[in-house]
């Protein structure tokens, strides 16, 4: 067999195809980009890259100074009262130690997730946990997009995903998952349910990608990894396993009192989806439900 | 690569990142495609490489190495979504059926599909080592740097995929002539 018959099969073969990127994708990466802050630089060089005659000198006696104070301290022997007899120290007046600030605590207790219940939900295919006093609202029929698209108002779900509610009725976590398209990220996902091509909600809905739009840091769910994404009016969690979407949203500002006490809209979300389990088997098939008309 | 556009973007001008991505989406994205041999799954990729580049990007010491370290994003990149995705790997694709008139042509689709097979079924460390060296055209000395590897580890990767193809190669040969004796 001729190499040179192999190598062209290889050409040929390897070479066949468009590497045309999809516009699709590129859209995606620059919308990614405008919410996703640079890393920042926080490497010190090691060394100068161009060391003059003067620097290598100074960095000499800089290390010669440094051994011989080590060296001097090492060889001089225990330092007066290292060692020796202990020396009586003054007396110290008793002071009240200062205890662990009471709104920390509660706090630390509120999200402490051992003690939190499980919820299992068949219809999406998860289990993920709540805080003992929160109420659970189950879905009663599946999400589908765009009939109940995710706007930033907790109604807009209404009792399509399943629904946790703080005592008092002042927080609401929303957990459901949805199958997608293939390709689908959460960056594309979050464009097709905030700016669809038809029957756009409302043009604030796709401003919430814009600028200053929402800040986006990787999490990992039960193995997988994720995004949180903190917009202004909530913060939702994606993750995306397989085709299935799962999506964990907090419908509070992150800094509104409500979600003081569990420390933020974004440490309330944290605790939740630090307690989704994915079902190995997935969802169950939904049962048929009617919808209210 | 313009050194200007990777200084720019690298302080953070979002516009100058743009423009970097217009220039280099093609080429990673035909690096994507070709080792994980799926379109869906490479823009996937090519997504998540992407935005990595992005937040990296103040880290690249010298803005001359730019395409090497995107390379190298891209392929970790490659390693760390394809195992979660293989079940949904496709492995159908067309032919350019219409065009088999010859018996070449219907040979060389059968060398295309025993290629195709063969490069499936290595690693993709081995498959990121063939496609950096024959489809960029990356010496091995320059494809071990980019992926961080010794000289040894790329060559030896070389040359398990290219036997791999060789032997997929030099069957479909022999069944094709096979099949023509029957023929005849």
């Amino acid at each position: 067999m001729s190499d040179r018959l192999f190598d062209n099969a290889i050409n040929d073969w390897l070479e066949s195809g468009s590497d045309r990127t999809p516009p699709s994708a590129i859209d995606a990466v620059l919308l990614a980009v405008k919410t996703t802050p640079q890393e920042r630089d926080l490497r010190i060089p090691r060394r100068f890259y161009q060391m003059t005659t003067s620097m290598r000198l100074g960095a000499a006696i800089a290390i010669v100074a440094v051994v011989g104070i080590g060296a001097l301290i090492v060889f001089r022997g225990p330092a007066p009262g290292v060692g020796g007899e202990p020396t009586p120290s003054p007396a110290v007046l008793p002071t009240a130690t200062p205890s662990p600030t009471t709104a920390a605590q509660a706090v630390a207790d509120r999200l402490d997730i051992t003690k939190w219940t499980t919820y299992t939900s068949s219809r999406y295919g998860f289990s993920i946990g709540h805080p003992t006093d929160w109420t659970e609202r189950p879905a009663d029929h599946s999400w589908t997009l765009p009939a109940a698209a995710p706007s930033g108002e907790p109604d807009a779900m209404g009792t399509s995903a399943e629904g946790f509610i703080a005592p008092g009725q002042t927080v609401l976590v929303s957990a459901w998952s949805v199958v997608v398209a293939p390709g689908t990220s959460a960056q594309t996902w979050m464009v097709d349910v905030y700016c669809p091509s038809i029957s756009v909600p409302s043009a604030s809905d796709c401003d919430r990608l814009g600028p200053g739009g929402p800040r986006v840091t990787p999490v990992t769910v039960d193995g997988h990894a994720g995004v949180l994404a903190r917009f202004a009016e909530d913060t939702q969690a994606f993750i995306l396993v397989g085709s299935r979407m799962y999506i964990v949203a907090c419908w509070r500002p992150e800094d509104e009192p409500s979600v003081a006490p569990y420390g933020g809209a974004t440490r309330l979300l944290e605790g939740y989806i630090s307690t989704m389990h994915l079902l190995p088997g997935g969802p169950a098939t939904p049962a048929p439900t009617t919808r209210p008309s | 690569m313009d050194r200007d556009l990777v200084e720019r973007a690298r302080s953070g001008d979002q516009q100058a990142f743009a423009d970097l991505v217009h220039q280099i989406s093609d080429t990673l994205y035909g690096v994507a495609r070709r080792i994980l041999r799926d379109t869906g799954l490479a823009e996937d990729v090519l997504q998540t490489a992407l935005v990595t580049i992005w937040r990296k990007l103040p880290h690249l010491r010298d803005s001359e190495r730019f395409d090497a370290w995107a390379f190298r994003i891209l392929v970790h990149a490659c390693y760390a979504d394809a195992p979660r995705n293989r079940q949904w790997a496709m492995t159908v694709r067309a032919l350019p059926l219409e065009r088999a008139d010859t018996t070449d042509d219907f040979r060389s689709i059968d060398d295309r599909d025993e290629l195709e097979r063969a490069f499936r079924s290595i690693p993709l460390d081995q498959r990121a080592v063939f496609v950096l060296h024959h489809h960029v055209g990356l010496p091995l000395v320059a494809v071990a740097e980019t992926l961080g590897i010794p000289d040894g580890t790329a060559r030896s990767r070389l040359h398990y995929a290219t036997r791999a193809l060789r032997t997929a190669f030099e069957a479909s040969r022999q069944q094709g002539q096979k099949a023509e004796e029957r023929l005849a």
